[in-house]
């Protein structure tokens, strides 16, 4: 019989991991969930789950990114139940003092991309995390997040040349 | 090829900056079921604040300073205001401890203004630091938001018109749902705020909005203005002074830019300064670089940093070139890393470190670091809002001293120091001319800015009323289009998936055809322009086939083959003459 070990995860680490990058995580949960209440709901709601679930954790991925890969879902399960349908301008909402050249590039470039793809855009800049870091959070390959972001970078030039024609 | 990680960074924080929030640690124990249960609070707290005076400040307002330095001498020697308070004091200087390109320790608050309006308490506070005086509001209450601006003292000495505006337009808070103008959605703002600092002798500030005209509070030399739930779009667009003794005078200021079509320059600046270089340069090196030489600071560890992420630094030394500004400069060599954007091999970068804590910057190879010009700068400003931008980079050892011309006349000896510079420049000042020279003082670099990123001008402007109208739809896209100032038309192609471009184009044009948006690959979505007599457009496609395309309203909105390539359009009119063609060009 083969047993399964987990490490487990304290309340403690789990607070001190929440304490350390709120803003990081509010601000990454803001730009899947639409809204920066629901962003914000979202976090909660994630860390909640990490408590609870926090036996679990079996310890072979760094606890942060197992985190990570809570909030990831907490923010997309709070976008699908209020936003069904909605349009990528939800996600990146409407500018109050207009948009800069580059500024519609980017965001043309954020709506063409696929939902992983977001995924892992959004956990490189909004996170910081760093590539092994994003595969974790997104249970794929280290070599996946940087052909994923290679292709997105590719995508983005094509889109600001496209933008300042 | 174009380097995008720092233009993601920067437009991700643009459009979604860090948020400011309260850790609410209870509350996530109460919903994962392990706190006792307790009256609820809301989830996590946006915090709003005097914490965040936090990314300037200075020194006492009053010190040292002559009298005789005009009419604003008030805030070049003395005190306006009065002390801010002991909580307001410490707050700021709590968020300025986090900040490594901080001000002074001992940098002083004053409280300025203070007034509420629509439930929003607003304090305009001032400080000042060596050379630059810093104004910042920070509104609390229903809504929440901090602005700041600085500005160098030798603006205020020169300065010829008695009020300085240092922000315009700042937003303040989101209203619940959007506007809809032309095929855009905009959120309303809970209210727009602009200040800025007054000679002692006036009497009244008044600004004039696209939609009516105030006047702003007036007190400790000091203006601040309020404007309650604006329509999006709603700009400043004229900001005038009454004197004591009854004179006027128009204030010049960058009015905040709203959507992607206009640029910022005033109407009476000139381009000034040297045209052309006297000397050509080829190559350059800056030399303690290469020698490794501890000039100046260390580089700061900066694990998020973008270059530390993709490769790794050899060496880089920071310095401090104006001392007006406290953005410090680095420069630096790094030896880039597969996996990574950049290829492989050697980049000279150049980084600022701003004391908010966000800063611009940019790699090149080494070898071709200076193979353009050697002189390499860039222009950093944090919104539309704030009336200053700042002018920094880096330089050859050739370059001996650079000089800003400004379109007001103004000349700026950029400080520099060991190869990198920085200054800061009201944007009301295009257009701009960055001139380099060697040590016999012969002109070596000549760079303009005629306006700010984007053209400016009548035909960059939708004309004020004209409604955006949907000209044409075809596949996923729409096109709207605006007369333009200049009776030309500016255009917005939008796509049913949130992304489009835009531009503005002029009254006239050869050939019955123009392209607004001509994409070359299958499957897109084409715009074009058509004259009057054009009744319809004949498409040839590379394979041979055609197809027909009508004009509507002198436009044409065309989704073009997927597995084909579009050639060429030729224009007939209603007798099927043949009136011209227009060919798809392709790299």
């Amino acid at each position: 019989m083969k047993w399964m070990a987990f490490r487990g995860a304290s309340v403690e680490e789990i607070e001190k991991i929440y304490r350390r990058g709120l803003d990081r995580f509010v601000r990454a949960a803001t730009a899947i969930a639409g809204s920066e209440s629901r962003g914000s709901d979202a976090v909660q709601d994630a860390f909640a789950s990490a408590v609870r679930a926090r036996r679990s954790f079996r310890g072979d991925v760094p606890l942060e990114a197992w985190i990570w890969r809570i909030v990831i879902n907490a923010a997309h399960r709070v976008r699908g139940d209020v936003y069904e349908g909605a349009e990528l301008d939800d996600v990146f909402a409407p500018s109050t003092n207009g948009n800069a050249v580059e500024d519609l590039a980017v965001r043309r470039w954020v709506a063409a991309l696929p939902e992983r793809q977001r995924h892992v855009v959004f956990l490189r800049y909004f996170a910081g995390l760093d590539y092994r870091g994003i595969a974790t959070a997104l249970e794929i390959e280290v070599g996946t997040v940087s052909a994923t972001l290679a292709a997105a970078h590719t995508a983005l030039r094509r889109s600001i040349q496209e933008v300042e024609r | 090829m174009i380097d995008v990680e720092p233009l993601i960074e920067e437009s991700f924080e643009r459009m979604h900056p860090v948020p400011v929030v309260t850790a609410e640690w209870e509350d996530v124990l109460r919903r994962a079921g392990n706190a006792p249960r307790k009256p609820a609070r809301r989830r996590i707290v946006l915090a709003i604040a005097l914490a965040a005076l936090a990314a300037l400040a200075v020194s006492p307002l009053g010190a040292a300073v002559v009298r005789s330095l005009g009419d604003f001498s008030d805030w070049i020697s003395g005190d306006p205001g009065k002390p801010a308070s002991t909580s307001q004091q410490q707050a700021f200087a709590g968020q300025e401890a986090h900040s490594w390109a901080s001000f002074p320790a001992d940098t002083r608050v004053r409280e300025l203004i203070t007034t509420e309006r629509d439930g929003i308490r607003y304090t305009l506070f001032g400080f000042r630091s060596a050379e630059a005086l810093c104004l910042r509001v920070v509104a609390t209450g229903a809504a929440g938001a901090a602005a700041s601006s600085c500005a160098p003292l030798r603006d205020l000495r020169s300065r010829r018109q008695p009020v300085l505006a240092m922000e315009v337009d700042q937003a303040v808070g989101a209203l619940p749902g959007v506007v809809r103008i032309g095929p855009d959605s905009f959120h309303r703002v809970r209210a727009s705020m602009s200040f800025g600092v007054v000679a002692d002798d006036v009497e009244a500030v008044t600004l004039r909005s696209d939609d009516k005209s105030r006047n702003a509070i007036v007190a400790s030399d000091s203006f601040l203005s309020i404007d309650e739930r604006p329509m999006p779009g709603t700009r400043v667009r004229a900001i005038t002074a009454t004197m004591k003794n009854g004179t006027s005078t128009a204030i010049p200021f960058a009015q905040a830019p709203f959507d992607t079509l206009t640029g910022t320059r005033s109407a009476s600046n000139a381009l000034h300064g040297p045209t052309g270089v006297e000397r050509r340069i080829s190559g350059g090196t800056i030399a303690w670089l290469n020698a490794r030489k501890p000039l100046g600071e260390a580089w700061p560890p900066s694990p998020r940093d973008f270059f530390a992420q993709h490769g790794h630094l050899l060496f880089g030394r920071v310095f401090r070139p104006d001392p007006t500004n406290t953005t410090r400069i680095g420069v630096s060599t790094w030896d880039a890393e597969p996996p990574a954007p950049l290829k492989p091999g050697v980049y000279l970068c150049y980084r600022e470190f701003s004391a908010g804590g966000a800063g611009g910057g940019g790699c090149n190879p080494l070898a071709q670091a200076f193979a353009r010009s050697p002189v390499n700068f860039g222009i950093t400003t944090n919104d539309g809002s704030d009336q200053y931008s700042l002018l920094d980079g880096y330089a050859s050892d050739d370059v001996a001293r650079i000089d800003l011309f400004l379109g007001t006349g103004e000349v700026v000896n950029v400080p520099l120091e060991h190869n990198v510079f920085a200054t800061e420049f009201s944007r009301a000042k295009y257009p701009l001319r960055v001139v380099g020279y060697d040590s016999h003082g012969r002109v070596i670099s000549n760079d303009t800015m005629m306006s700010e990123n984007r053209p400016s001008g009548p035909q960059y402007r939708p004309k004020p009323g004209a409604a955006w109208r949907q000209v044409a739809r075809a596949g996923n896209a729409e096109l709207w289009t605006v007369p333009s100032e200049a009776d030309g038309t500016c255009w917005k192609l939008k796509y049913s998936d949130g992304s489009g471009g835009s531009g503005c184009l002029p009254p006239s044009w050869n050939g019955p055809l123009r392209g607004i948006e001509v994409p070359f690959t299958a499957g897109s979505v084409i715009a074009l322009q058509a004259k009057p007599a054009v009744a319809r457009v004949v498409v040839a496609y590379k394979s041979g086939a055609t197809d027909e395309a009508i004009p509507t309203d002198g436009f044409v909105l065309y989704a073009a083959a997927a597995s084909d390539l579009v050639t060429s359009f030729t224009a007939y009119d209603s007798n099927r003459a043949r009136l011209g063609v227009l060919p798809v060009k392709r790299p």
